[in-house]
């Protein structure tokens, strides 16, 4: 290999794959809820509970916590729910007990960690309230993470998870009202069950419910970015698409979008990158 | 002074187009097409360049999309500082790139092509 194809090798590898959310993000869209205390807390806990324990991404576990934190947060949900999100995973996957995360988080967030866990995908459709409310919403910000995060896994494993989502859960957000969540959720799974055809999917999407429907899988990607910054690319992004006169180039300006999403939040997050 | 971005390949496709641009305004879509990178990677890169101090950016004048009835664009130029860090960081990653073996800082003569 010369000597200029090898750097271009190593340049074009570097680009960053994943954006990881941080404490100061999740606190910086939790804060307008009041006190977070209670979720420096829940944060300091998860991380010592999973500490040592890694996402197949390379990614400590924790990354994964906060991120489906910040999903449960941006939202709009409680101090409580973004406390139960830090933690959902910690009885599941640590030695931390029930009893021991009752006593040092109470019985709300116990209860809806508790629930979390309990929640059956072929089920979502049982009885309702406020506390199911937030621990499926828990459960999706879960899921939507998992999906961003696919390609990390297995490929029998991705395509069982993507026809779930598929099933269960895009269903459950729209049935939520989260239609952001539940087209982003659609447009992850389409993508593994059908992988050169993801860009055909939204073309045949489109067909069947308007040239909405890059703006609406746009808008759910978006949700990764920072909240502050998302009005600004999505209208940036949706005159755009309005330039592309065929369905063709709408469906692969939308879905090159898709794919480049975790690399804009990354950009939005981390300001500037040594040299 | 402008910050440097990671001076990738992508990336120096994107500062050449907008140097190139000079002063007239450039657009996400028309990068795109310029670069022939896709909107995934050229988006990101804008952002980046954007907030290191290259970019300036803003709203086509309403009076003109909406006397056209079309939505408003962003639009992207250099600045000042920019186009001059831009300049030398791409000469720099060029000669990089043509004047050295990677990890071993040793000039090859006549600059790239060079074989072991």
């Amino acid at each position: 290999m010369s000597p200029l194809a090898q750097s271009e090798v190593q340049a074009v590898g570097h680009e960053p794959e994943t954006a990881t959310v941080t404490l100061s993000d999740l606190l910086a869209v939790a804060r307008g809820d009041g006190d977070t205390r209670q979720i420096e807390e829940a944060y300091s806990a998860a991380a010592a509970w999973h500490d040592g324990q890694w996402r197949r991404s390379g990614d400590p576990h924790i990354s994964h916590s906060l991120a489906v934190a910040l999903i449960v947060a941006e939202l709009g949900l409680g101090t409580a729910a973004v406390c139960a999100a830090l933690l959902h995973d910690v009885i599941e996957d640590t030695p931390c007990t029930p009893a021991l995360l009752r006593s040092q988080f109470g019985d709300e967030i116990a209860d809806l960690v508790d629930q979390v866990m309990e929640l059956d995908s072929e089920d979502f459709g049982a009885a309702t309230g406020p506390k199911r409310h937030a621990a499926l919403v828990i459960k999706l910000a879960d899921r939507l993470h998992n999906m961003r995060t696919l390609s990390f896994i297995l490929p029998e494993k991705q395509q069982r998870k993507s026809r779930e989502v598929l099933d269960h859960f895009a269903p459950l957000a729209n049935t939520l009202g989260l239609d952001q969540i539940g087209a982003e959720l659609a447009s992850l799974a389409a993508a593994v069950l059908n992988v050169p055809g993801s860009q055909a999917d939204v073309m045949r999407f489109e067909d069947r419910r308007g040239p909405g429907l890059s703006r609406r899988l746009l808008a759910g990607a978006a949700m990764l970015l920072p909240a502050h910054a998302r009005d600004r690319w999505l209208e940036e992004w949706v005159g755009e698409i309005s330039y592309i006169s065929s369905k063709h180039g709408r469906a692969r300006f939308t879905v090159q979008m898709l794919a480049g999403m975790p690399r804009l939040a990354a950009a939005l997050r981390w300001p500037i990158r040594a040299a | 002074m402008a910050g440097v971005p990671r001076m990738t390949l992508q990336v120096q496709l994107v500062a050449r187009a907008l140097l190139e641009a000079g002063e007239a305004e450039s657009y996400g879509l028309q990068l795109c097409a310029v670069t022939g990178l896709p909107s995934g990677t050229v988006y990101p890169i804008i952002a980046r360049l954007e907030q290191a101090g290259w970019l300036d950016s803003w709203w086509e004048d309403p009076v003109r999309h909406t006397a056209e009835g079309r939505p408003r664009r962003r639009y992207y130029r250099l600045s000042q500082d920019g186009a001059e860090t831009a300049r030398l960081a791409l000469a720099r990653s060029y000669r990089s790139r043509s004047g050295a073996v990677p990890g071993w800082g040793v000039a090859i003569p006549g600059g790239s092509g060079a074989s072991s």
